[in-house]
């Protein structure tokens, strides 16, 4: 899920990773929306409302929603600053390291929450933040690795690609495309994950509370996990078993960042 | 040594700049923008106070309103117009803002609701969001939370949601008294 990179990766990589990650994006959003009566991913609507309260010079809630802004910026700065500068030393590492940090910062709100949270303005603004931080790291990481394919936190995007393809599929020649039906399949995955894990995150918060967010945490730990105990079973077994067949590779996007791609080579 | 650029007198401070822009690091560049953000951050924070300073004193009740209707098949109720006392009590039966007209927020997360005359109650209340939201807590059980739709030094507008017989969002406008 995290060692490949770019057009290395197959669907089936795409879809796991892009489904774990959009589960845990659609827990965070919603519980924060719940808890703190802000979005931690809707980026598109923090920019309208940023818009809004520019126009209504309510000078106070600019200076926090154009702060929210540019933490979810850093946090995707911050990953693919971590994956571009370590991936040839270990790609797993730098894949893994947004990860924990996002893992960090989830704990560091569920701990905070539910040991220190007194509802005051300034935590809330402070922990909406951590938030859209932990989800710009996120979402760096994912749109990364994948080429560009998988973003867990960009439903419009989503929804606007998948009317193009559904559109498309209308006509028989693009029916039968594989790329387009693969791409298809991981966009309907990781909006129907993504929907799940909001579902889940306004069910369990009714009886966890700040804890909903160690059950995101966890999820993400098993996408770090996933690859480390798959590492660890190639390290042991690989050399009494037949070498692996190469995996099949299927490009989903073309490679809009080929520059970068070059620059930190093939890691598998 | 540059070459010579002759005629155009803007092409040469274009070399200029090209040159400038490669020799500058990118560090500086993306320290400058993280410095002009906290600057601009601490000027829009300095010139602005927070909700949660302007909110606290005494407030008292100027009107109850219509603001959107659902549905107003009889054409009787129509945005804008006042909620008469009758309505007003039916609609806030429930709520923990019943018959409170004078409402006075405490620095240590306490709002006393009373009508001027015997009725005072000690609730909880937080700001949520980015201050637009206020959160009112009764007895660790019922919780209510109204949109703040405008809060200046001596105005307050809170919109909520009803769908007793009036389906729509009420307002209630308040003007500071202390």
């Amino acid at each position: 899920m995290l060692r490949k990179f770019s057009n290395s990766r197959s669907l089936k990589d795409n879809i796991r990773l892009g489904v774990l990650t959009a589960f845990s994006a659609g827990m965070v959003n919603v519980a924060t929306l719940i808890i703190f009566f802000a979005f931690a991913s809707n980026v598109t609507g923090h920019y309208a409302i940023l818009a809004e309260e520019i126009s209504k010079g309510e000078w106070y809630q600019v200076a926090v929603v154009m702060t929210w802004i540019l933490l979810f910026l850093v946090g995707s700065f911050v990953s693919n600053f971590i994956i571009i500068n370590l991936n040839r030393k270990n790609a797993y590492v730098a894949h893994a390291l947004p990860l924990l940090l996002e893992i960090a910062c989830l704990l560091t709100v569920g701990i905070y929450g539910e040991y220190a949270y007194q509802g005051t303005l300034t935590e809330t603004e402070i922990l909406v933040a951590f938030m859209l931080f932990a989800m710009g790291l996120q979402n760096g990481l994912t749109a990364s690795i994948s080429n560009f394919s998988v973003k867990t936190t960009h439903l419009t995007g989503l929804t606007t690609d998948l009317g193009i393809l559904f559109s498309m599929f209308t006509q028989k020649q693009y029916r039968t495309n594989a790329v387009l039906v693969g791409k298809a399949k991981l966009l309907v995955a990781i909006a129907i994950s993504y929907l799940t894990g909001g579902v889940a995150a306004g069910l369990f918060y009714k009886q966890l509370e700040f804890k909903v967010f160690y059950i995101v945490s966890m999820v993400i730990v098993v996408v770090i996990m996933y690859d480390y105990s798959k590492l660890r079973f190639i390290k042991i077994f690989g050399r009494r078993t037949r070498p692996l067949p190469k995996e099949t590779t299927q490009p989903l996007a073309p490679p809009e960042h080929e520059q970068a791609v070059k620059d930190v080579g093939e890691l598998v | 040594m540059y070459p010579k650029k002759i005629g155009y007198p803007n092409s040469s401070y274009k070399y200029l700049m090209r040159n400038i822009r490669k020799k500058i690091h990118p560090g500086f560049a993306y320290g400058g923008f993280l410095a002009g953000f906290l600057c601009l951050f601490l000027v829009l924070m300095s010139n602005a106070s927070s909700p949660d300073r302007l909110i606290l004193g005494s407030w008292e009740e100027v009107s109850w309103e219509y603001e959107k209707v659902n549905a107003h098949p009889d054409e009787k109720t129509l945005p804008g117009q006042v909620i008469e006392d009758g309505m007003r009590q039916r609609i806030a039966g429930d709520l923990i803002i019943h018959k409170a007209e004078k409402w006075q927020f405490l620095p240590d997360g306490t709002l006393r609701l009373s009508d001027g005359a015997a009725m005072n109650n000690a609730v909880q209340w937080s700001l949520k969001g980015r201050g637009h939201v206020l959160m009112m807590q009764y007895d660790q059980a019922l919780e209510e939370s109204y949109t703040i739709a405008k809060l200046t030094e001596n105005e307050m507008v809170l919109h909520f949601h009803t769908d007793i017989e009036v389906r729509g969002i009420a307002k209630i406008a308040f003007k500071k008294i202390r």
